[in-house]
């Protein structure tokens, strides 16, 4: 008799019934299925971009839980020639069997991380070695930002055991100055965020830590042959996330403590969004097993941690779930930012709608979230305007995290299809099959940045896959709506104008949306903000509420055009 | 969904007796038959001092049928002690006999059924087709199983189940009870196996296609479920139970219309149950549809006033209505209705921490999270499992 165990917690059909905790979802699904609206229409242009990238994972039979982790992507332009470029983080080599202790390091360029250049064509060239950004380490994650205000990004990338910032000395070439910096940290950082928390002018570095775990001696799963499996996270001890306070002259100081960021947890995901509208960014960490967090920024250099009492730790039975990645934007044009935190599949995704009083409301069911993604496994995920009708819809980069999964529970799939909700105004409806061949292929997926890779007004996307490639998405729904992005830089305010709020009015509505590259699973995402106009050719008004609080008005500005905007006392604007 | 345990009390089986007399006595000593025919018939209307009468002469002689039903008259007078030895001379004298095993069997029942299998197992060596053995080996390994589980034994209710499927791997039924210790113990892959064998001997077995419905449930197998289910529903439609069980499986599919009708034809069919209405409660109150929930809640809580999941319920929709002292009253009375059940826990943590009680707030949500960790664990260290 085998003793194989399934990943579902349904004990039965006929339970006590305080053990009858409904899985609902999807309830309000039915009628927005009956008009599901256009699909989108999203082609893989991976061979035609000439990126050949391969995440190396270097699974073992040990299952070391690092190794199904994934990596992150980067879509930044870090050369400011107008288009953007891409950065894949990769693994390092793990020996199998490794010793507690042991730091996997990349042992030559197929552990590289890759920068790729975007030429003017739209092929990439691979300009790692030249701008010297092969990384170090197991990597894991990506953050970008201007952390000097010198006009070009920089990238963060976190890794187990140490971590890398990179700053960009403008020529095409990158210099690690993580030591000068005191930004490396330690253990398994995962998602980080580049943020103001206290509206200075220059940007802070948060970083969620994983869990406290070191090459353990344990196995997890049937001793079968092909069932070991990687270990649940409750069999590890909790981490801090860390908070470095931008101290200027390319120097940060750790401030995770008397920031009050003490509570430890198992962060995978970091999204930024000022949730309550009091002028001070807040962080929201998607936790893997446990509560997720949310920490309110009390304006004073002080976080505190809400999401209990915020009704945005657990689902809306207050059931746990695993949080993977995460997002926090507004989706419903209220002007408040919204939550979206993707988890494993007997879950559903956890959808919170903002309920403009410091709390939220469980949304999945109503929305038709839950209903879409019941048996599915997100990682990278991000709320974008895809066909341009002011509408921000979502994206789900899927896949379980254990290989073994379908052994243990059959009716689930390690690889999956990528997830394409469309929002309709009223709820999401699950439009992935009508929306390219992409969607039937089967990954396992991790990470997702999304940004306008050829500058057509349409948001492409790059999802990265665990031990596989990255795929180059192109946006080509056909679509005859407007669309205006801005590109926001900071004077008074950081220059990437990161945590700016843009609000965007038409004839038909008003839009907000957060300036941020964080969200998602490890990555991050074209800085610019992005709006669809729908049938309106122009903004009536473009209003900027800016981190070090000027508020920016801008009126009547034509749309399907990327408008970079400067903060100045009396305002500007420039195409 | 409950496992069937029929009966497991000693009985007599007198045409089992009669049948394994006959070959033995057939060609000599017709008078011995008749004497044991007769101390049959009189073990069967009751006379047992008269049956004794009867026996009593060949037990004397060791004759092994006289002492087999000489076990028989003792087990029905009570004295077990004495039965077991007869039937063990019986065995004794009557090496070829199946009737002393089944008997011996009986009597060890299911406070005994290791031993009880193994007699039975004897018993089948020496007669394959010996329905009643069978049938014994069936109730005594059910009924024994039945006890283990409900003592948290679920280990050793599957083991003894894998014994007695052992001696007929053939068996409907034994396939099916062993399904279900299976499941019991969390192994549903294994359950499905077992079923899927067990339907591929008797296509039309309601109870192995209602079980089969549960292994798919288990193993993440939805669709496959919604299928068994509907199987075992066209052949015993009017199943309120099951009637639920498939609006349960049709929730997890995210099938809500067809599992609300399906609650809806279950309550139809049963107007006195709660659950069902409970579960329309449910749905009421996650399609944003309050004043419904609250009706069919109230409704479950007339039925049984400390129904926890419909407290829970109304709690739950009072603090969302911003009613925090009639959220608390209905949220502790569901705590104490129902203290395992972690939605109680954490609304009741959302409405302290609303009347500024945080630190009972955060206990609260502790137990709420603490719950679920029970549950939660989808891997286990191989070393707890040696």
């Amino acid at each position: 008799m085998s003793r194989a165990r399934t990943a579902n917690t349904q004990r039965g059909l006929l339970l006590v019934t305080t053990a009858l905790a409904a899985v609902l979802a999807g309830l309000a699904a039915d009628d927005a299925r009956v008009h599901p609206g256009p699909a989108g229409k999203f082609v893989d242009i991976t061979d035609k971009t000439g990126i050949k990238f391969v995440h190396r994972a270097d699974p073992t039979s040990r299952k070391y839980l690092l190794e199904t982790m994934g990596a992150g992507v980067a879509l930044f332009d870090y050369d400011n020639d107008g288009l953007l470029d891409i950065y894949l983080v990769n693994g390092a080599r793990i020996n199998d069997p490794s010793p507690k202790g042991y730091v996997p390091g990349k042992q030559g360029p197929p552990y590289w991380n890759r920068l790729y250049h975007q030429k003017k064509d739209g092929t990439f060239e691979d300009v790692t070695e030249r701008a010297g950004v092969a990384g170090v380490g197991y990597g894991m994650g990506v953050a970008v930002g201007d952390f000097d205000n010198d006009g070009f990004e920089d990238l963060y990338v976190t890794a187990y055991g140490r971590n890398t910032l990179y700053h960009n000395n403008g020529n095409g070439t990158f210099t690690d100055v993580t030591d000068a910096a005191g930004v490396a940290g330690s253990g398994w950082s995962t998602s980080a965020a580049w943020v103001d928390y206290d509206n200075d002018g220059r940007l802070d570095l948060v970083v969620a830590r994983y869990m406290k775990w070191d090459f353990p001696e344990l196995w997890c799963g049937e001793r079968r042959e092909g069932q070991r499996a990687y270990c649940h996270p409750d069999l590890f001890q909790p981490d801090t996330i860390l908070l470095f306070h931008n101290e200027g002259g390319g120097r940060f100081k750790d401030v995770s403590r008397q920031a009050g960021l003490t509570m430890p947890g198992k962060g995978l995901g970091v999204a930024i969004a000022d949730y309550d509208r009091d002028g001070y960014m807040d962080i929201f960490i998607a936790n893997d097993a446990m509560q997720e967090f949310l920490f309110h920024n009390k304006g004073n250099g002080t976080f505190e941690e809400v999401a209990l009492e915020s009704e945005i730790a657990v689902d809306g039975d207050g059931g746990t779930y695993s949080g993977m990645g995460v997002d926090f934007s507004d989706f419903n044009n209220d002007g408040w930012p919204d939550a979206v935190v993707s988890t494993l599949a007997n879950q559903k995704y956890a959808l919170y709608v903002n309920s403009k009083d410091g709390s939220f409301s469980y949304a999945s069911y109503l929305m038709g979230i839950g209903a879409m993604s019941m048996f599915h496994s997100g990682w990278g995920l991000r709320f974008f305007d895809y066909d341009n009708d002011g509408w921000k819809d979502l994206f789900v980069a899927q896949g379980h995290v254990l290989d073994t999964i379908e052994a243990s529970s059959p009716g689930l799939k390690y690889k999956e299809g990528s997830l394409l909700a469309r929002n309709t105004g009223k709820g999401f409806v699950d439009v992935s099959s009508d929306s390219g061949a992409i969607f039937a292929e089967r990954w396992a997926a991790r990470g997702l940045a999304v940004g306008d890779i050829d500058n057509d007004g349409r948001l492409d996307l790059v999802v990265t896959t665990v031990n596989g490639p990255a795929y180059i998405i192109h946006n080509e729904t056909p679509t005859a709506n407007h669309w205006l992005m801005l590109k926001l830089v900071g004077r008074k305010s950081n220059r990437d104008g990161i945590g700016a709020v843009v609000r965007v009015e038409t004839p038909h509505g008003q839009q907000w949306q957060t300036v941020t590259t964080a969200s998602s699973y490890c990555s991050s995402s074209d800085r610019r903000a992005h709006f669809g106009l729908g049938a309106d050719a122009a903004a009536v008004t473009v209003e900027i509420r800016w981190p070090s609080g000027t508020v920016q008005k801008l009126s009547n500005v034509a749309g399907d055009r990327v408008v970079v905007v400067e903060e100045a006392e009396a305002g500007g604007l420039r195409k | 969904m409950g496992r069937g345990c029929p009966g497991t009390e000693m009985k007599l089986y007198l045409p089992l007796l009669l049948l394994v007399t006959a070959p033995l006595f057939g060609q000599n000593a017709a008078g011995r038959v008749a004497a044991l025919q007769e101390a049959a018939k009189q073990i069967g209307a009751g006379n047992l001092a008269a049956a004794e009468e009867w026996l009593k002469p060949l037990a004397a002689q060791d004759d092994p049928v006289a002492l087999n039903l000489l076990g028989v008259v003792r087990t029905e007078q009570g004295q077990t002690v004495d039965a077991e030895t007869l039937f063990r001379r019986a065995i004794e004298e009557g090496p070829t006999l199946a009737g002393p095993h089944v008997n011996l069997a009986r009597l060890y029942g299911k406070s005994r059924a290791e031993d009880a299998i193994t007699e039975l197992a004897r018993a089948l060596g020496l007669a394959p087709d010996l329905e009643q053995a069978a049938l014994a080996l069936r109730e005594i390994a059910a009924a024994a199983a039945a006890d283990l589980v409900r003592s948290g034994n679920k280990e050793q209710a599957l083991a003894l189940m894998l014994r007695a499927h052992r001696v007929l791997p053939q068996d409907p039924d034994l396939l099916v009870e062993t399904a279900l210790a299976a499941m019991e113990d969390g192994l549903y892959h294994d359950a499905e196996g077992l079923l899927t064998a067990a339907l591929a001997i008797r296509a039309t077995f309601p109870r192995a296609l209602y079980a089969l419905a549960r292994a798919y449930m288990g193993a993440s197998k939805g669709q496959l479920a919604e299928a068994a289910m509907r199987k075992y529903l066209a052949l015993k439609p009017a199943d309120a139970t099951a009637q639920y069980g498939l609006g349960y499986i049709l929730i997890s599919e995210q099938k809500v219309a067809e599992a609300r009708a399906a609650f809806e034809r279950s309550l139809a069919l049963e107007p006195r149950q709660t659950e069902s209405l409970f579960q329309l409660g449910d749905i009421a109150s996650q399609e944003g549809k309050p004043e419904l929930a609250t009706e069919r809640y109230r409704k479950v809580l007339d039925a049984d006033p400390r129904h926890g999941g419909s407290l829970t319920g109304l709690g739950a929709l009072a603090y969302r209505a911003g009613k925090l002292d009639e959220a608390q009253s209905y949220l502790e009375r569901a705590i104490a209705a129902a203290a395992s059940y972690y939605k109680a826990h954490y609304y009741y943590a959302l409405t302290l921490k609303k009347l500024g009680r945080k630190e009972d707030s955060d206990r609260e949500f502790q137990v709420a999270t603490g719950l679920q960790k029970r549950d939660a664990p989808v891997t286990r260290l191989a070393e707890d499992r040696k």
